[in-house]
C-alpha cells in the first residue's frame, strides 16, 4: 500500500507543472558524454599538379595526429557527400552535418620548386562558422611532415583550447640485442615515431636522456669511461662534452632547470648519494641534500622554485618536495608501495611517478602536495614517465617479462585513457619529450 | 428401658475390649536388609584409591610432529573429500532393485563457468541500397495484427491462353543504373560514450573491453490525428533518398521562425518530466571529451530560440553568461555547448506543441563540474 502511494506521488510529481515560468525556460545540464569528436579532413587541394601527392600526405598526417590523441575520430573519405574542390569556395555545411562531422579541416597546398606553402581553415560544422582565422605555413618540401604537425597543433588548439604537442620530438635509448647483452645508444625521433636518428653509437651504456627547455641540447648519463658520467650533447651537431667529473664520485640522473642554464643531479661520494645543482658551464655547484639516504631523480617545478625527488630516508623509497635552493624536504607520497622517478608536469599541477606495489609497476599522477593519487597503468614493468609539452600525455617505458622480453615506449593520457605503443625500429626505453619546436 | 441400656452398654464395652485385646490393629514389621561389611584401615583405603588415579604422561614437544600448515590442511581437506567412505555391501533381497541401476555419479565434475561474451554485438547498420525501407511500428500502443492465413483479396487466376498482340513492342532497354553514393554509416555514426573513466590500473582482469552501446532513445510518437500525406511514393533509390533526407534535415536546423507572436500557443507551464526530457536530450550530445581542463572549469549559460518544430535556430544561440576561466576557456566551453544544442536538435527536440510559448526561449546552463578530470 505504501509502495503504491509512493508510485502515485512520483507520477503526480512528474506531471505537476513547474512553478509559474517567468522569462525563458531554464534548464541545467551537469552531465555530458566523453567521446572522440568526429572530424573530416579531406585531402588538401593541390594548387599545382606537383602538390597533389603532398596534399594528400599532409591531410593524412594531420588526421593521424588528431586521432592519436584519443579525443578525435576521423570520418573516412568514403563517407563524404561532397569533398573540398576549392579552398576559397563556401563550405556546404549541410553535407558535412549529414555525416555527423563536427569539425572540418579544409586546406590547400602549393609547391614552387623546393618551396611548400600550406593554407588551411578549421570549421565548426554545426555552428556553420570558422574556428579562428585561416593560417598559412611556408617551408621546404622536405619539411612537409613537420608542417603537417604544425597544422595539427593549430587544429587541436582551436578545438580543445590547449596547445598541441605534435611538432615535438622524443629522445630515447635505443636498445638492440638480447636482454642480457643489450647495446644501447641515444636516438631521437618525431613524437609519432617517424624520422628516427641515432645520436650516439651503441658502444657504451647510456641512460636517462633529458631535453633542455629549448629542445636543442640533451643531458644524459654514459658509462663510456667505465663509470657513470653526465654528458651534454648538442642535438644539431651531435657534439658532446662531459659536464661533471669529480675524482672518486659518480654522477647521474641529471635534469635541466626551467631556465636552461641550471642542472640538478645526483652525486654519489663515499657511499652516500645526495642532490646537487650547478650551472651548465660547470660552475656554482651547490649541495642541496645531506642525508645518509639515497636522494636521486630530481625534477624542477616549471617555475623553478621547487624540486621533487625520490629518497629512501624514511626507510622506503618515497617522493619528497623541497625548495630549489635546498632545505627542509616534505614527504608527499604516503600510499602503499614504493615511489620513484617523479617528474613535474609542464602545467605545474601534477607530478608523474613510477610506483611499485605488490609486484606490479604503475605509472601514476598526483597533485604536488601528494593528494589525489591516480594510477594510470599497470604491468610487469612500467617506469620513467615523461610529460608531453602541454602536460596532457605521459610517455614511459614498458618492458615485457621473460628472457625474450623487450622494452618499448608507450603513451597514455592523464585520464588513463588512450594507452598507445609508439612504434620504433628497435627496442626503446627512457623517453624524454622535447618542448614544442 | 434400663435393661436395654445395660445390654447396649455391655455389648459396646465388650466390642471395644475385643478390639483392644484381640490384636486387631497390630501389624508385623518388615525384616530389615542385612549387608555384610568389613572394616578396613586408613592405610588400606589410601592404597585402594591410589591404584585408580590417572597415570602421568610426559610430553616431549621436541618429538611432537609440527602442526599442519594451512596448505597441508587444505590438502587434508581435499584428500578427505576425495576418499569416499567405504560402505559394506548390504545384500538384502528385500531392498528395491532400482538402487542398482542408479547412475554412477562419482566421475561427475563441476562444469566450468560458461564463457559469457560481455561484448554487446553491434547491430550492423543496414546498407542504404539494401532494399526498400520497412517501417516498423514499435509504439507501445500498437497491437500486432494476426497474419491472415487466407489472403483477403482473391488472386485472379492467370489466363492460361494468353492472347498475342498484333503490335510489336521493342524490348525494353536496360535502365541505366543510378549512381550510388556509398555512405559509410559506421564512420558517420557516433561512437559509444561513457561518463566514467577507468584507467588500465583500475581495470579488473577480464573486464569487458567494449562499452555497451546505449539503447536508442525512443522517438517522438507520430501525430496520428493529422498524418501528413507522403508527397511522393517511396523511391527505390534508397541511397539518394537517405541522403536527401539527411541533407534536408541538416538544412532545416537553420530555418527561421515563421510563427506570429499572437499565434504562439502558451499553454500550461512545462511539467518536470517535459523539462527533464529536454535536459537529457541535450546532455547526450554535450561532449566534453575534447575540452581542455581549463574549459572544464567554466560554467556557461547559453540562450537559444527554438522553432515551433522543436529545432534550435542556430543564429539565435548566444552566450548569456559564464563563470570561471579565461576568455579562451569560455570560448571553448561555449562552442561545446552550442554543438550540443545543435547536434541533438537537428531532428527537433521532443517538446509539447501546445506549450510552444513556454519553450520558445530557453536558457541552458552547462555546468561541467561532474565531467572534470578528477
Amino acid at each position: 500500500m505504501t509502495r503504491l502511494f509512493a508510485i502515485i506521488l512520483a507520477v503526480l510529481a512528474l506531471a505537476v507543472p513547474v512553478s509559474a515560468q517567468q522569462g525563458p525556460l531554464r534548464i541545467e545540464i551537469t552531465e555530458g558524454v566523453i567521446e572522440p569528436l568526429p572530424f573530416a579532413a579531406p585531402s588538401f587541394v593541390a594548387v599545382n599538379a606537383d602538390a597533389q601527392e603532398v596534399g594528400a600526405d599532409i591531410a593524412s598526417v594531420v588526421a593521424a595526429d588528431l586521432v592519436s590523441t584519443g579525443l578525435f575520430r576521423q570520418i573516412q573519405d568514403s563517407a563524404f557527400i561532397s569533398g573540398i574542390t576549392s579552398f576559397s569556395s563556401p563550405v556546404e555545411f549541410a553535407d558535412w552535418k549529414a555525416i555527423n562531422a563536427q569539425a572540418l579541416i579544409s586546406g590547400q597546398v602549393s609547391t614552387d620548386g623546393n618551396r611548400l606553402v600550406i593554407q588551411f581553415r578549421v570549421y565548426d560544422v554545426f555552428a556553420g562558422q570558422e574556428l579562428g582565422n585561416g593560417l598559412q605555413f611556408a617551408g621546404t618540401t622536405d619539411g612537409w611532415r613537420r608542417m603537417a604537425h604544425k597544422v595539427a597543433d593549430a587544429v587541436y588548439s582551436r578545438i580543445t583550447g590547449e596547445t598541441g604537442y605534435f611538432d615535438s620530438r622524443i629522445v630515447f635509448v635505443s636498445e638492440r640485442g638480447n636482454k642480457g647483452d643489450r647495446q644501447k645508444g641515444l636516438a631521437i625521433m618525431d613524437y609519432d615515431g617517424a624520422n628516427v636518428q641515432l645520436l650516439t653509437d651503441d658502444s657504451s651504456i647510456v641512460l636517462a636522456p633529458r631535453f633542455s627547455p629549448t629542445g636543442d641540447r640533451v643531458l644524459y648519463t654514459s658509462y663510456e669511461t667505465g663509470f657513470p658520467r653526465i654528458y651534454l650533447l648538442d642535438v644539431g651537431s651531435a657534439s658532446r662534452r662531459v659536464l661533471e667529473q669529480q675524482p672518486g664520485s659518480i654522477s647521474f640522473a641529471p635534469r635541466f632547470g626551467p631556465d636552461g642554464n641550471t642542472v640538478v643531479y645526483s652525486l654519489a661520494t663515499g657511499g652516500n648519494t645526495d642532490l646537487y645543482r650547478m650551472n651548465l658551464n660547470g660552475t656554482g655547484q651547490v649541495r642541496l641534500t645531506s642525508s645518509p639516504a639515497i636522494d636521486t631523480a630530481p625534477s624542477f617545478s616549471p617555475d623553478g622554485s621547487q624540486i621533487v625527488f625520490e629518497s629512501d630516508r624514511s626507510g622506503s623509497q618515497q617522493l619528497y618536495v623541497m625548495p630549489a635552493t635546498g632545505g627542509q624536504a616534505k614527504r608527499i607520497s604516503f600510499g602503499a608501495g614504493r615511489y620513484g622517478t617523479p617528474v613535474w608536469s609542464p602545467r605545474g599541477d601534477l607530478i608523474a611517478f613510477t610506483k611499485q606495489h605488490k609486484g606490479r609497476f604503475h605509472i601514476g599522477v598526483m597533485r604536488t602536495d601528494g593528494s589525489e593519487e591516480r594510477l594510470l597503468t599497470a604491468s610487469f614493468l612500467d617506469e620513467g614517465p615523461s610529460w608531453s609539452p602541454n602536460g596532457r600525455v605521459i610517455m614511459f617505458t614498458r618492458e615485457t617479462q621473460g628472457s625474450a622480453g623487450s622494452a618499448s615506449l608507450y603513451s597514455v593520457d592523464i585520464t588513463g585513457r588512450n594507452l598507445q605503443r609508439i612504434r620504433t625500429p628497435y627496442g626503446a626505453s627512457d623517453p624524454a619529450w622535447s618542448p614544442l619546436q | 428401658m434400663k435393661l436395654g441400656t445395660y445390654i447396649s452398654g455391655g455389648v459396646h464395652v465388650g466390642f471395644i475390649g475385643w478390639l483392644l485385646i484381640g490384636d486387631i490393629f497390630r501389624s508385623e514389621a518388615p525384616e530389615p536388609e542385612v549387608t555384610d561389611i568389613s572394616v578396613i584401615s586408613a592405610t588400606e583405603f589410601d592404597a585402594m584409591f591410589a591404584s585408580s588415579a590417572a597415570p602421568e604422561i610426559e610430553i616431549d614437544l621436541a618429538q611432537m610432529p609440527a602442526p599442519p600448515t594451512e596448505d597441508e590442511l587444505e590438502k587434508l581437506v581435499e584428500l578427505s573429500q576425495d576418499i569416499a567412505p567405504e560402505l559394506s555391501q548390504v545384500s538384502d533381497p528385500d531392498l528395491p532393485q532400482e538402487r542398482e541401476s542408479m547412475p554412477d555419479v562419482t566421475g561427475l565434475q563441476l562444469l566450468p563457468d560458461a564463457e559469457v561474451s560481455l561484448e554487446v554485438p553491434t547491430m550492423a547498420m543496414p546498407s542504404l541500397d539494401a532494399g526498400p525501407d520497412i517501417q516498423i511500428d514499435n509504439s507501445p500502443d500498437s497491437n500486432p495484427r494476426e497474419a491472415p492465413r487466407i489472403a483477403p483479396i482473391p488472386v485472379i487466376r492467370p489466363q492460361l491462353d494468353a492472347a498475342v498482340s498484333d503490335t510489336v513492342t521493342e524490348a525494353a532497354a536496360e535502365a541505366e543504373a543510378p549512381e550510388v553514393v556509398e555512405v559509410d554509416e559506421q564512420d558517420a555514426a557516433p561512437e559509444e560514450a561513457t561518463t566514467e573513466i577507468v584507467t588500465e590500473a583500475e581495470k579488473p582482469a577480464g573486464a569487458p573491453t567494449s562499452v555497451p552501446i546505449p539503447k536508442l532513445r525512443p522517438q517522438p510518437k507520430p501525430d496520428l490525428a493529422a498524418p501528413e500525406p507522403s508527397p511522393e511514393p517511396p523511391s527505390l533509390d534508397t541511397t539518394a533518398s537517405a541522403l536527401a533526407d539527411a541533407l534536408a534535415e541538416a538544412q532545416s536546423v537553420d530555418e527561421a521562425p515563421s510563427v506570429q507572436e499572437s499565434e504562439i500557443p502558451v499553454g500550461p507551464p512545462m511539467t518536470f518530466a517535459e523539462t527533464e526530457a529536454l535536459r537529457v536530450a541535450v546532455s547526450s550530445c554535450w561532449n566534453t571529451g575534447s575540452l581542455s581542463s581549463a574549459a572544464l572549469r567554466v560554467t556557461v549559460v547559453v540562450g537559444v530560440q527554438m522553432a515551433e518544430t522543436g529545432k534550435p535556430i542556430s543564429s539565435t544561440i548566444r552566450l548569456v553568461s559564464s563563470m570561471g576561466g579565461d576568455s579562451d576557456a569560455i570560448t571553448q566551453a561555449y562552442e561545446a555547448a552550442r554543438r550540443a544544442i545543435l547536434r541533438c536538435g537537428a531532428k527537433g527536440y521532443d517538446l509539447p506543441q501546445d506549450k510552444f510559448g513556454q519553450w520558445r526561449d530557453i536558457e541552458m546552463t552547462f555546468n561541467p563540474e561532474k565531467m572534470r578530470i578528477k
